[in-house]
Formats: structure tokens, C-alpha cells, sequence
């Protein structure tokens, strides 16, 4: 069944290649939404809380207006959106801020940079193997 | 900047773990020849500046030249070299100093805290003259990266 998922980050090419990653590991999403802070990324999604339910959130910590940390923090407090999964991929990997970033309720995290196969793991982990046919190559 | 604590060996060898890491996972792209330290590149380059602080603090650069920027973007963007506009080369590069500076401070600091602002990019001769500069040459360009950085107060 085909994903709906929200890619937050405010580095449109940081963006761009996790658009590509997912594509080319066969993830079939039907659609991906994009925002470039955790505000937007908010936003988007109570505006989309009539829709279909986002199945996964890929956040980036470090980014202005509001980070990833608030964000999550922001999630977890809204009853409509806190049982959504978030994985965050970011540079800001030191042990302690990914211990931190566990207990507030990140599902799992990506340290960037990664190899393809890492973001694959972990989507599969959460959403069910890839099903779709991949989407090109690298 | 004061100096740091940190030996400038194990800066450099981080530096260079860091670039090979970043270049192979998200640009597919390996160095032809082994990295040497020098100045800074000449003439004009793509380059970025991420400032960093927790328990170190400072700034790493990075500096893209030849036809560098345009081949990684293109890698990085999965889309051919023609389609690269000059705004691309430019988020590639700040994308770049970003990746660099968090998989160098883990290296150096995989207890520590670490928050990296936003890394600026800019199009231009580059600065730093007086810094070493770790150089590693690609098959288009070069890529060229320095690490500044000082203990906390």
C-alpha cells in the first residue's frame, strides 16, 4: 500500500535526495510532502488533518523557525499526530543528542551522511519492505 | 581562534575520514589521488562556511573548484551536469560543509554537544590564506576543506 510521507528539512537539496533514495529503494509513496522547518511541517499537517494520515515523518534537527526537537516535542503533544512514526536524519549525531531525541519520541535516526541503504533500513523497519519497483538509479 | 586542545593530526585525519565518507555515500565520487595538505585553492570557487559550537567551537570550510561543483550537485541531485544551475552548486556546497562539519566533530567529540548553524555559500576567491588546507582531487576539480576550532569557554 502506497505511503504518505512529509520530508522536513531546510535544505531543498537535502530534500531532494531523500526524494530520491526513497524512489529508488521501490518505497511506493503516494504522495511526499515537503517543509522546510518544523513550523511548516506543523502547519501542513493539521491542514492535512482531513486527509489521509501521514504514515512516517523525516525531520532534520538543526533548522530555523522551529527545529526538529520542538517539532517532535510538538507531535507528541497533539493527540491527532503523535502516533505518527518520525525518523530523523541529521548531521547532529553526538551520542547524547541521539539519546535525547529517543526519549522525546523519535522512532529511530539517520546520521547524515549515509549510504542509501541505511535510510532503506530503517523505512522498512517502519513502513514494511519496499513493494513498488525502484524508481531509477543511482 | 585560540588554539585547541586537539592535535592537529587527529583534526586532519577526522577531516579526511569525513571527506571520503561524505563524497562516496552522497556524491558517489572518490578522490583520484590521496588527499595532501597545502593552502588554500586558487582562483575562483564554490565554497561554504559552517560555524559550529558545544564543546568545541569553530568553523569549517570547504572549497569546490574546477568542475567540482557542478559534478557533485549533479550526483547529489541525481540529474545530469547540464540541468545544475549556479543555485544548485551553491545549496550543494552549504549541504557539503553541513555533512562535513557533523561526521568531522563526531569524530573528534562523539560525547560531546554540537549545534551547527546554517552554513553560508558564496561563489569567489578564497579566503583563509593562512590556514592548511586538506585538498583532494576529483576526477572533475578538487574539493578542499579547513577546520578551525577552540574549546569552549
Amino acid at each position: 500500500m502506497p505511503s504518505r510521507l512529509m520530508i522536513v528539512d531546510d535544505s531543498p537539496v537535502m530534500r531532494a535526495f531523500v526524494k530520491r533514495t526513497i524512489a529508488v529503494a521501490g518505497f511506493p509513496a503516494s504522495e511526499i510532502l515537503e517543509a522546510s522547518n518544523g513550523r511548516e511541517a506543523l502547519d501542513k499537517l493539521r491542514a492535512a488533518a482531513a486527509q489521509p494520515p501521514v504514515d512516517l515523518i523525516l525531520t532534520d534537527i538543526n533548522m530555523p523557525v522551529m527545529d526538529g526537537e520542538q517539532l517532535i516535542s510538538e507531535l507528541k503533544a497533539d493527540a491527532a499526530l503523535r502516533s505518527i512514526p518520525v525518523v530523523v536524519v541529521s548531521t547532529d549525531s553526538t551520542e547524547k543528542r541521539v539519546g535525547a531525541l529517543l526519549k522525546l519520541g523519535a522512532s529511530d535516526y539517520v546520521r547524515k551522511p549515509f549510504p542509501p541503504e541505511r535510510l532503506s533500513e530503517v523505512l522498512s523497519a517502519l513502513l514494511g519492505p519496499p513493494g513498488g519497483s525502484p524508481g531509477g538509479e543511482f | 581562534m585560540a588554539e585547541t586542545r586537539l592535535e592537529p593530526a587527529l583534526m586532519r585525519r577526522a577531516l579526511e575520514e569525513a571527506a571520503l565518507e561524505v563524497l562516496e555515500t552522497m556524491c558517489f565520487e572518490y578522490p583520484v589521488d590521496e588527499a595532501r595538505e597545502d593552502g588554500p585553492p586558487e582562483g575562483e570557487v564554490t565554497g561554504a562556511v559552517a560555524r559550529f559550537e558545544g564543546s568545541l567551537r569553530g568553523e569549517l570550510r570547504v572549497a569546490l573548484s574546477g568542475g567540482a561543483p557542478r559534478r557533485l550537485a549533479a550526483a547529489f541531485l541525481g540529474i545530469d551536469e547540464e540541468e545544475v544551475r549556479a543555485q544548485d552548486e551553491l545549496l550543494m556546497a552549504a549541504e557539503l560543509a553541513n555533512m562535513l562539519c557533523g561526521a568531522t566533530m563526531s569524530r573528534l567529540e562523539p560525547q560531546g554537544r554540537l549545534r551547527i548553524a546554517a552554513p553560508e555559500a558564496s561563489h569567489g576567491r578564497c579566503g583563509c590564506t593562512e590556514r592548511s588546507w586538506v585538498r583532494f582531487p576529483l576526477e572533475q576539480g578538487e574539493m578542499a576543506v579547513t577546520l578551525c576550532c577552540e574549546e569552549e569557554a
